[in-house]
């Protein structure tokens, strides 16, 4: 099987003048954009290559790229891609440029190839990545869940880029009305906090994008839980705001240490109560309970007063894209990532979630740091 | 705000001079971690100064390139003028900036014998 057959044609070019500003967005859903001066072929620019370089162009942070010839067999592909590191080639036909070749194209081919019984290229690959070879039927459901882990996790690290951003661009804004140099102060604390999320997230997505590493180590340790709601908490504070809505923290522990990894958890207290904000009303309340059940668990819960969850959604709650069209009461968006997200850190941690909704009441989210069996125990949301 | 413009005073400073684009006449350094790189500067350069600068690659950890108008390379060679900067500029250059150098170049003859 040859290239030709996986070059992907309809690939979005920019000018080779644009700024990397302009360009960043496009790359969250693109593996690579191509540089087109005109109907000139310039190059190929991809994540790497804005994180290697820190300029303001997009000519001036494009590196070179081997080429492909559009005649390669898909192993040859294979090896330039992995040895050169990139995650596009371009693909050229008797020096004519044709289109590129992507990581995650490459991938889904080598699935069909397998279909056909082209078992040794497969192999190759394998070898390439890193993985450790199994049984036949095995390689090709390897090779398929190592590509599919990698799509869903840069989408739901692209999710969580959201928030902060939204939040920066707000603060920003405030900063440039506001007089009191000591609320100044504030917002750019606020506004520093965020970017260091921002950073975090933006490592963990080049580390999945660029090596091929589909989960990070946890960095498990214990921290106290109620300092790390009240150090988030000016965050949320102010998202809530713009909504008049009233966020409160009812604790009734103060020292209770959990383990988890802080800036994962962060993810999911930034998810959970992000999604408490979008789905309630102007001037509607949301509560965060900090408390120790009967059995001395540790347990938090965000109940808030918004729309709730449709009955037929709730058993498939932490399904990715369920609730995807479900808009937040502001018209907020949504693409029912955020609780999927949750739940896959949350399992991670050793940490259970339940979820009790009824529509048109509001929803509470209970996370117990300690294993459990079902939601059942769960005093019922009236 | 709008209570408090009655009582406001502006006091402010004015001045105001002639420039020229580009504001290098002789020589830019570019240093490798500057946020503007070497390709946009040449297209801006070609823009402004059309055939004026030449860009030259240089091998060092924190320059990425010099462009030198090209009235100076009439007068000195590159491999001469590179050595002249590597030894009195490029010590002084961090990777992020980018550096203005004047330079004049004067020739003069010791003496002249004519048949």
């Amino acid at each position: 099987m040859f290239v030709s057959s996986l070059i992907n044609k309809d690939f979005v070019s920019v000018s080779p003048y644009a700024s990397i500003s302009s360009i960043r967005p496009l790359l969250l859903s693109h593996s690579a954009v191509v540089l087109m001066d005109e109907e000139d072929y310039i190059g190929v620019l991809s994540f790497r290559d804005i994180a290697q370089k820190t300029k303001l162009l997009a000519i001036d942070c494009m590196s070179k790229k081997p080429a492909l010839d559009y005649h390669y067999s898909i192993e040859d592909a294979c090896n330039l891609m992995f040895t050169s590191r990139q995650e596009a080639l371009p693909v050229f036909l008797k020096d004519k440029f044709t289109g590129i070749l992507t990581k995650n194209r490459l991938f889904s081919g080598l699935s069909e190839i397998y279909k056909f019984g082209k078992e040794p290229e497969i192999k190759s690959v394998l070898r390439l990545l890193g993985i450790k070879e199994s049984s036949e039927k095995d390689n090709v459901a390897l090779l398929s869940k190592f590509t599919l882990n990698q799509n869903k996790l840069i989408r739901a690290l692209s999710h969580d880029l959201r928030s902060p951003i939204a939040r920066v661009k707000g603060l920003m804004e405030i900063i440039e009305v506001e007089e009191d140099i000591v609320q100044k102060m504030q917002f750019c604390s606020l506004i520093s906090a965020n970017i260091d999320k921002l950073s975090n997230l933006v490592e963990d997505l080049f580390l999945v994008s660029l090596e091929g590493n589909l989960e990070r180590e946890l960095a498990l340790e214990d921290y106290n839980i109620y300092n790390i709601l009240l150090e988030q908490f000016e965050d949320y504070k102010f998202d809530a705001a713009k909504k008049s809505i009233d966020l409160v923290i009812e604790s009734k522990v103060f020292n209770q240490l959990v383990r988890v990894d802080k800036s994962e958890f962060i993810r999911v207290l930034d998810n959970i109560i992000g999604n408490a904000i979008k789905f309630t009303e102007k001037g509607g309340k949301i509560i965060i309970r900090l408390y120790k059940s009967d059995d001395s668990t540790t347990c938090l819960s965000i109940k808030d007063e918004g729309i709730g969850i449709p009955e037929k959604d709730i058993a498939n709650i932490f399904t990715p894209f369920i609730g995807h069209n479900r808009k937040g009461t502001e018209n907020e968006r949504s693409n029912g990532l955020g609780l999927s997200i949750v739940k896959r850190i949350l399992d991670k941690m050793q940490v259970d979630v339940a979820v009790l909704s009824k529509e048109g009441k509001g929803t509470e989210i209970l996370l117990r740091f300690m294993r459990f069996n079902g939601i059942e125990k769960l005093s019922s949301l009236n | 705000m709008e209570d408090n413009n009655d009582n406001k005073k502006y006091s402010l400073s004015l001045s105001f001079n002639e420039i020229t684009l580009p504001p290098v006449e002789d020589i830019l350094i570019l240093g490798k971690l500057s946020s503007q790189g070497k390709n946009g500067l040449s297209k801006t350069f070609d823009y402004l100064v059309p055939d004026t600068f030449v860009v030259i690659d240089v091998t060092h950890e924190n320059v990425e390139a010099i462009f030198v108008n090209k009235r100076i390379i009439t007068k000195i060679s590159v491999e001469k003028l590179i050595e002249i900067l590597e030894k009195k500029v490029f010590p002084y250059i961090s990777a992020q900036e980018i550096i203005k150098v004047d330079l004049k170049v004067k020739i003069s003859y010791d003496t002249i014998e004519i048949e």
